[in-house]
């Protein structure tokens, strides 16, 4: 009669698939990222208090360096070029929200110039970009 | 005789104990380097080009922005505290009260945010800018 006690195995969770959860969350993680990357002009945010979220489902952003120059995803464009843009986009997106993000010490000049823009072509509902001081 | 095969410990060369955290460190990383991009300021309601409205004369308050960002109610220099109080005194008296800025073209961005913000605290419901000479 063997009178051996039989060993008790610990229950445990098997943790070493986390690693690969894990890198697998991070590749997925990483390219949501990227596809979320905005290419920024360089500018230096005007800054306020209280201000809210205005960003919405669409977005198209309109940077205004301090020279005046217009730029949409990193490109410069003339006023002609962004009227034609802001057509096309508007058309595929109606409920696209536009957002003006203008260095603070770029001349007014330029802000009304692309607001006219906007005017003309009945958008109604604008954003305007500022940093929480 | 031991017939039973050895058991083979298998030693890790690389410690991969610590890459699982290192993996969610950068996870955490990466979640909050996606939620940057979120725009914050305020929102506009443009006017239609050849839309006119009346307004009575006396519901109507004038201000201006100089080229270097100096703000005037007629000829008398306002600082944006002040100018906060006058609205709200203003709306006190007259609730149809409207404002209308009036901008120099040189005028840096930074000053016309500080007016529109001070005119969205005051909660003034007609306020609308333009470009001055325009």
């Amino acid at each position: 009669m063997t009178l051996k006690r039989k060993r008790r195995t610990l229950p445990s969770v098997p943790i070493s698939a986390m690693s690969d959860i894990g890198f697998l969350l991070l590749i997925f993680i990483m390219l949501v990222s990227l596809i979320n990357y905005r290419q920024e002009v360089k500018i230096e945010y005007p800054e306020a208090q209280q201000i809210h979220k205005t960003q919405a489902e669409h977005n198209f952003e309109i940077w205004v360096n301090p020279q005046g120059g217009v730029f949409y995803k990193g490109k410069p464009l003339n006023s002609q070029e962004l009227e034609a843009l802001l057509v096309e986009t508007y058309t595929l997106h109606p409920d696209q929200r536009i957002h003006i993000i203008a260095d603070k010490n770029t001349p007014y000049v330029h802000l009304a110039g692309v607001m006219e823009i906007l005017q003309l072509l009945q958008h109604r509902v604008v954003s305007l970009v500022i940093k929480e001081s | 005789m031991n017939l039973r095969p050895k058991r083979r410990t298998v030693t890790d060369p690389i410690e991969s104990g610590s890459l699982s955290d290192l993996a969610f460190l950068l996870i955490i990383y990466f979640i909050v380097i996606a939620g940057f991009n979120v725009n914050l300021g305020y929102l506009l309601n443009l006017p239609s080009k050849d839309s006119q409205r009346m307004v009575n004369t006396q519901d109507l308050i004038r201000l201006k922005l100089n080229e270097t960002g100096d703000l005037y109610l007629g000829d008398e220099v306002l600082s944006l505290p002040g100018m906060e109080t006058t609205l709200k005194e203003g709306i006190g008296r007259r609730p149809n009260l409207t404002v209308l800025l009036s901008i120099n073209s040189a005028c840096p961005w930074q000053r016309v945010v500080d007016v529109i913000g001070a005119a969205q605290r005051t909660q003034v419901e007609n306020f609308s800018f333009k470009m001055e000479n325009l």
